[in-house]
């Protein structure tokens, strides 16, 4: 009897202590919607290889599979206080870059298992913004509050200080290939009052149109790059020419912190509370993805 | 184009070795060729860019027709952030502002005018205008960004 009981006992510690192998291994774990943080979405990115969202909030990361609506918890190392912004790395589906403040620029190539830190040529770790180059996998754009924007070509290998920014700028960039640059696309950047924008030789901000006040997200359409989404606190705008005219885009009234538009289209918008939301019907009505 | 400043330019090309080691430090290049680049500067930019390229007033904004003015080569412009290929390939292309109102090129196509090497040659005295860190930003752009023939194979031929 106490024999049995010792065998079930040790199965069950062998089940669990697999199960936590997995979990350490892989460094991450499935969750239920209702498991989700309810701080504000940071950041978001999509690796145009799959369908699956990496979703940032301050203190938390997860990889969404917008086909299975599946949630998958990605541990965040031990250095990290606050995520700041998140970014995939085209063509390599498990390698994620981060920003945070305290820290800097992290790099994972095995989907959050194991992380090193790129900060060589940063001037300080407290990096407040990161995005990836439209077409080039291994350059990267950082932002350091009150220095600027420093442009990485080897992975994050070393930096260099491209610009200080525009005036009043906030944390959001975004690189979209839109043609005519004397360069190889444009930054778009969020500033406290309105979307500016230069070429990414960096050679002069100009404001992108007349959208008034904060803009607290901002993203391009990675297969019509002069589509330009922006939000502030009135709700999410539309641009098609490149942020010269820009429409509102209906139904979200909430606000807005993090957008995206994958490789598919589809436009995502993440928000101050924590809700994720898809724009379908032509962006005409928002449904919830996150099960608040 | 005057004949002395082709002779001239021909005779600072011979000098593209010592360009070439003083490239390598952010240096000016040799004063021959800066002397070639400036008179073809003056004949063919300026009118424009400003003598002492200096730039339109007022160049970071669209002017009364919707086209941005032309900026200066200067430290304060960003003529420093171009590679050479860019360079050359905007001197001799033109290149148009998509957000111009019209639907003329921004800045002119001198490919009729000025043949390569006598653009590589104003390119060189440009580069006189800019401070040393911008000659080694600048240089990095153009190595990272090669062209294909570089400035300096196009001054050699």
């Amino acid at each position: 009897m106490a024999s049995m009981q010792f065998k079930k006992l040790l199965r069950a510690y062998k089940t669990v202590n697999f199960l936590m192998g997995i979990l350490f291994l892989y460094g991450s774990s499935v969750v239920s919607a209702a498991g989700l943080p309810e701080s504000k979405v940071v950041s978001l990115s999509h690796n145009p290889d799959s369908s699956d969202l990496i979703v940032a909030y301050s203190q938390a990361l997860y990889r969404l599979d917008t086909e299975t609506q599946e949630w998958l918890s990605i541990s965040l190392p031990a250095e990290v206080e606050r995520v700041t912004a998140v970014v995939a790395k085209a063509g390599s589906p498990q390698a994620i870059y981060l920003a945070a403040p305290g820290a800097g620029v992290l790099h994972s190539v095995d989907g959050g298992k194991s992380w090193d830190l790129r900060n060589e040529g940063l001037p300080s770790k407290e990096v407040s913004g990161l995005i990836r180059h439209a077409k080039q996998p291994d350059t990267l754009y950082a932002v350091i509050p009150e220095t600027g924007i420093f442009r990485s070509e080897n992975a994050g290998g070393d930096w260099q200080l491209m610009h200080a920014g525009p005036e009043n700028m906030t944390d959001i960039i975004v690189h979209s290939d839109m043609p005519d640059s004397m360069q190889t696309g444009w930054i778009f950047a969020a500033t406290k009052a309105g979307v500016s924008r230069s070429m990414d030789c960096f050679c002069l901000w100009r404001e992108a149109g007349s959208l008034a006040g904060e803009i607290t997200g901002l993203t391009y359409d990675p297969k019509q790059p002069a589509q330009i989404y922006a939000a502030t606190d009135k709700g999410v705008f539309h641009s098609q020419d490149g942020g010269e005219n820009w429409d509102p885009v209906g139904g979200l009234k909430l606000d807005v912190t993090a957008l995206l538009v994958t490789t598919s289209g589809d436009l995502y918008a993440g928000t101050r509370t924590g809700e994720l939301f898809k724009a379908v019907d032509r962006s005409k009505r928002w449904e919830q993805l996150d099960g608040f | 184009m005057a004949s002395s400043a082709r002779l001239r330019l021909y005779i600072g090309l011979v000098s593209m070795l010592a360009l070439t080691s003083n490239a390598d430090e952010g240096a000016p290049p040799d004063s021959y060729l800066i002397n070639s680049g400036r008179e073809i500067y003056q004949q063919y930019c300026a009118a424009c860019h400003g003598a002492a390229a200096e730039g339109a007033p007022n160049w970071k904004k669209p002017n009364d027709q919707g086209e941005m003015p032309p900026p200066p080569h200067g430290p304060e412009g960003h003529t420093w952030r171009h590679s050479d290929a860019m360079l050359q390939r905007m001197i001799s292309q033109g290149w148009r502002d998509p957000f111009n109102k019209t639907q003329r090129l921004t800045m002119p196509a001198f490919q009729k005018e000025l043949p390569p090497k006598e653009i590589a040659a104003v390119i060189t005295y440009l580069k006189t205008l800019w401070t040393t860190q911008q000659r080694q930003f600048q240089r990095q752009e153009s190595q990272a960004r090669s062209p294909n023939p570089s400035q300096s194979q196009l001054l050699e031929k």
